[in-house]
Protein backbone atom coordinates (compact mmCIF):
# COMPACT_ATOMS: atom_id res chain seq x y z
CA UNK A 1 0.00 0.00 0.00
CA UNK A 2 2.64 2.25 0.97
CA UNK A 3 4.45 1.32 -2.43
CA UNK A 4 1.89 2.57 -4.27
CA UNK A 5 1.56 5.47 -2.47
CA UNK A 6 5.38 6.35 -3.61
CA UNK A 7 4.74 5.26 -7.19
CA UNK A 8 1.80 7.26 -7.46
CA UNK A 9 3.44 10.27 -6.18
CA UNK A 10 6.50 9.57 -7.86
CA UNK A 11 4.33 9.80 -11.42
CA UNK A 12 2.68 12.72 -10.04
CA UNK A 13 5.40 14.61 -9.95
CA UNK A 14 6.67 13.22 -13.41
CA UNK A 15 3.44 14.43 -14.99
CA UNK A 16 3.45 18.06 -13.47
CA UNK A 17 7.22 18.45 -15.21
CA UNK A 18 5.89 17.05 -18.36
CA UNK A 19 6.82 18.32 -21.65
CA UNK A 20 5.98 17.13 -25.05
CA UNK A 21 9.81 16.35 -25.98
CA UNK A 22 10.38 12.50 -26.55
CA UNK A 23 12.30 11.78 -23.60
CA UNK A 24 9.76 13.36 -21.06
CA UNK A 25 7.36 11.63 -22.71
CA UNK A 26 9.54 7.66 -22.83
CA UNK A 27 10.31 8.39 -19.04
CA UNK A 28 6.45 9.07 -18.06
CA UNK A 29 5.58 5.71 -20.41
CA UNK A 30 8.24 3.57 -18.94
CA UNK A 31 7.03 4.38 -15.69
CA UNK A 32 3.90 3.73 -16.64
CA UNK A 33 4.02 0.65 -18.33
CA UNK A 34 6.83 -0.94 -15.78
CA UNK A 35 4.06 -0.35 -13.30
CA UNK A 36 1.00 -1.99 -14.77
CA UNK A 37 0.12 -3.62 -11.32
CA UNK A 38 -0.42 0.15 -10.35
CA UNK A 39 -2.17 0.90 -13.66
CA UNK A 40 -5.54 1.90 -11.83
CA UNK A 41 -3.90 4.27 -9.33
CA UNK A 42 -1.38 5.74 -11.92
CA UNK A 43 -4.07 6.11 -14.35
CA UNK A 44 -6.49 8.29 -11.94
CA UNK A 45 -3.65 10.13 -11.57
CA UNK A 46 -2.99 11.15 -14.93
CA UNK A 47 -6.59 11.64 -14.94
CA UNK A 48 -6.48 14.11 -12.24
CA UNK A 49 -3.84 15.79 -13.81
CA UNK A 50 -6.07 16.30 -17.06
CA UNK A 51 -8.98 17.65 -15.19
CA UNK A 52 -6.68 20.35 -13.31
CA UNK A 53 -4.84 21.28 -16.77
CA UNK A 54 -8.36 22.08 -18.08
CA UNK A 55 -9.63 24.58 -15.15
CA UNK A 56 -5.81 26.00 -15.12
CA UNK A 57 -7.19 29.60 -16.57
CA UNK A 58 -4.34 31.57 -18.36
CA UNK A 59 -3.60 34.64 -15.78
CA UNK A 60 -4.61 37.96 -17.53
CA UNK A 61 -2.60 40.39 -19.60
CA UNK A 62 -1.12 42.80 -17.79
CA UNK A 63 -1.91 46.41 -19.46
CA UNK A 64 1.46 48.43 -19.57
CA UNK A 65 0.67 51.25 -21.77
CA UNK A 66 1.26 54.81 -20.42
CA UNK A 67 -1.69 56.06 -22.30
CA UNK A 68 -4.20 53.97 -19.82
CA UNK B 1 -3.40 25.92 -21.80
CA UNK B 2 -2.66 23.08 -24.47
CA UNK B 3 0.65 23.35 -24.03
CA UNK B 4 0.07 21.89 -20.76
CA UNK B 5 -2.81 19.37 -22.04
CA UNK B 6 -1.40 17.60 -25.27
CA UNK B 7 1.69 16.39 -23.31
CA UNK B 8 -0.57 14.49 -20.88
CA UNK B 9 -2.53 13.21 -24.18
CA UNK B 10 0.87 12.53 -26.31
CA UNK B 11 1.53 10.40 -23.31
CA UNK B 12 -1.76 8.68 -23.23
CA UNK B 13 -0.77 7.62 -26.79
CA UNK B 14 2.49 6.36 -26.17
CA UNK B 15 1.43 4.40 -23.07
CA UNK B 16 -1.55 2.74 -25.59
CA UNK B 17 0.60 1.95 -28.51
CA UNK B 18 3.64 0.48 -25.69
CA UNK B 19 1.29 -1.66 -24.23
CA UNK B 20 -0.20 -2.59 -27.32
CA UNK B 21 3.34 -4.27 -28.93
CA UNK B 22 3.68 -5.72 -25.08
CA UNK B 23 0.43 -7.15 -25.68
CA UNK B 24 -0.30 -5.92 -22.15
CA UNK B 25 -4.24 -4.70 -21.73
CA UNK B 26 -4.62 -2.54 -18.69
CA UNK B 27 -3.92 0.68 -19.95
CA UNK B 28 -5.67 -0.05 -23.78
CA UNK B 29 -9.11 -1.11 -21.05
CA UNK B 30 -8.53 2.28 -18.97
CA UNK B 31 -8.75 4.14 -21.92
CA UNK B 32 -11.38 2.92 -23.85
CA UNK B 33 -13.32 2.66 -20.84
CA UNK B 34 -12.67 6.03 -19.73
CA UNK B 35 -12.32 7.60 -23.96
CA UNK B 36 -15.74 9.89 -23.24
CA UNK B 37 -14.23 11.49 -20.20
CA UNK B 38 -10.97 11.72 -22.04
CA UNK B 39 -12.55 13.57 -25.03
CA UNK B 40 -14.32 15.62 -23.01
CA UNK B 41 -10.60 16.98 -21.40
CA UNK B 42 -9.09 17.46 -24.17
CA UNK B 43 -11.17 19.03 -26.68
CA UNK B 44 -13.49 21.00 -23.94
CA UNK B 45 -17.19 21.79 -25.33
CA UNK B 46 -16.83 25.01 -23.85
CA UNK B 47 -14.09 27.56 -23.05
CA UNK B 48 -11.40 29.37 -25.74
CA UNK B 49 -9.94 26.24 -27.21
CA UNK B 50 -13.01 24.70 -28.23
CA UNK B 51 -12.92 26.77 -31.30
CA UNK B 52 -9.21 26.03 -31.89
CA UNK B 53 -8.62 22.47 -33.73
CA UNK B 54 -7.48 19.66 -31.02
CA UNK B 55 -7.37 17.00 -33.55
CA UNK B 56 -6.17 13.95 -31.52
CA UNK B 57 -4.89 10.47 -32.43
CA UNK B 58 -5.09 7.59 -30.27
CA UNK B 59 -4.21 3.68 -30.71
CA UNK B 60 -6.35 1.86 -28.44
CA UNK B 61 -7.47 -1.50 -28.58
CA UNK B 62 -9.33 -2.65 -31.64
CA UNK B 63 -11.82 -0.49 -33.83
CA UNK B 64 -14.71 -3.16 -32.64
CA UNK B 65 -13.94 -1.86 -28.98
CA UNK B 66 -14.14 1.34 -29.98
CA UNK B 67 -17.14 1.39 -31.75
CA UNK B 68 -18.86 1.49 -28.62
CA UNK B 69 -17.62 4.44 -27.17
CA UNK B 70 -20.21 7.22 -28.74
CA UNK B 71 -22.24 7.04 -26.06
CA UNK B 72 -23.45 10.96 -26.10
CA UNK B 73 -26.15 10.80 -28.25
CA UNK B 74 -25.61 12.52 -31.64
CA UNK B 75 -27.02 15.65 -32.72
CA UNK B 76 -29.38 16.41 -35.31
CA UNK B 77 -26.94 18.80 -36.39
CA UNK B 78 -26.21 18.11 -39.90
CA UNK B 79 -23.12 17.08 -41.48
CA UNK B 80 -21.57 20.09 -42.53
CA UNK B 81 -18.08 21.02 -44.41
CA UNK B 82 -15.51 21.18 -42.02
CA UNK B 83 -12.31 23.15 -41.03
CA UNK B 84 -9.70 21.57 -39.64
CA UNK B 85 -6.75 21.63 -38.58
CA UNK B 86 -4.78 18.22 -39.01
CA UNK B 87 -2.20 17.52 -36.64
CA UNK B 88 -1.15 13.99 -36.52
CA UNK B 89 0.82 12.00 -35.58
CA UNK B 90 0.40 9.80 -38.25
CA UNK B 91 1.37 10.99 -42.09
CA UNK B 92 -1.14 8.01 -43.64
CA UNK B 93 -3.91 9.20 -42.12
CA UNK B 94 -3.05 12.99 -43.08
CA UNK B 95 -2.46 11.41 -46.53
CA UNK B 96 -5.77 9.73 -46.08
CA UNK B 97 -7.44 13.18 -45.06
CA UNK B 98 -5.92 15.20 -47.64
CA UNK B 99 -7.23 12.86 -50.45
CA UNK B 100 -10.39 13.01 -49.89
CA UNK B 101 -11.45 16.68 -49.34
CA UNK B 102 -12.49 18.24 -46.77
CA UNK B 103 -16.27 16.62 -46.53
CA UNK B 104 -17.61 14.43 -44.17
CA UNK B 105 -19.59 12.12 -46.46
CA UNK B 106 -15.79 11.63 -48.15
CA UNK B 107 -14.92 10.31 -45.04
CA UNK B 108 -17.53 7.70 -44.55
CA UNK B 109 -16.84 6.73 -48.63
CA UNK B 110 -14.01 5.61 -47.27
CA UNK B 111 -15.25 3.29 -45.31
CA UNK B 112 -14.39 4.86 -41.63
CA UNK B 113 -16.30 5.18 -38.93
CA UNK B 114 -17.50 7.87 -37.61
CA UNK B 115 -19.60 9.19 -34.89
CA UNK B 116 -20.27 13.28 -34.18
CA UNK B 117 -20.10 14.28 -31.21
CA UNK B 118 -21.36 18.12 -30.25
CA UNK B 119 -18.66 19.76 -32.23
CA UNK B 120 -16.59 16.81 -32.64
CA UNK B 121 -15.91 14.10 -34.74
CA UNK B 122 -14.59 11.27 -34.14
CA UNK B 123 -13.17 9.06 -36.82
CA UNK B 124 -12.60 5.29 -36.32
CA UNK B 125 -10.61 3.47 -39.21
CA UNK B 126 -8.87 0.77 -40.15
CA UNK B 127 -5.57 0.70 -38.25
CA UNK B 128 -6.90 1.12 -34.59
CA UNK B 129 -6.40 4.86 -34.76
CA UNK B 130 -8.94 7.25 -33.96
CA UNK B 131 -8.86 11.07 -34.16
CA UNK B 132 -10.93 13.74 -33.38
CA UNK B 133 -11.42 17.27 -34.97
CA UNK B 134 -13.28 20.18 -34.20
CA UNK B 135 -16.35 21.30 -37.04
CA UNK B 136 -17.20 24.59 -37.36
Amino acid sequence: MEDTEVIRKEFAQLLRELTSSKDSIQKATKMMVEHTDHSEELFGTLMKRLKKVLKYQMPAPRITSPFL
Amino acid sequence: MAKRRLPLFYLLDSVCQVSKAKSQKEYRELVAKHLNDIVGLIVPDEGDSRDKAYPVVAKVGTPTQLRGVGTRPLPSQRHRCLTYFVFIFNPFIFLILSSIGKKIVDITNHGTVMYQQTKRLILLDSLNIFLIVNIN
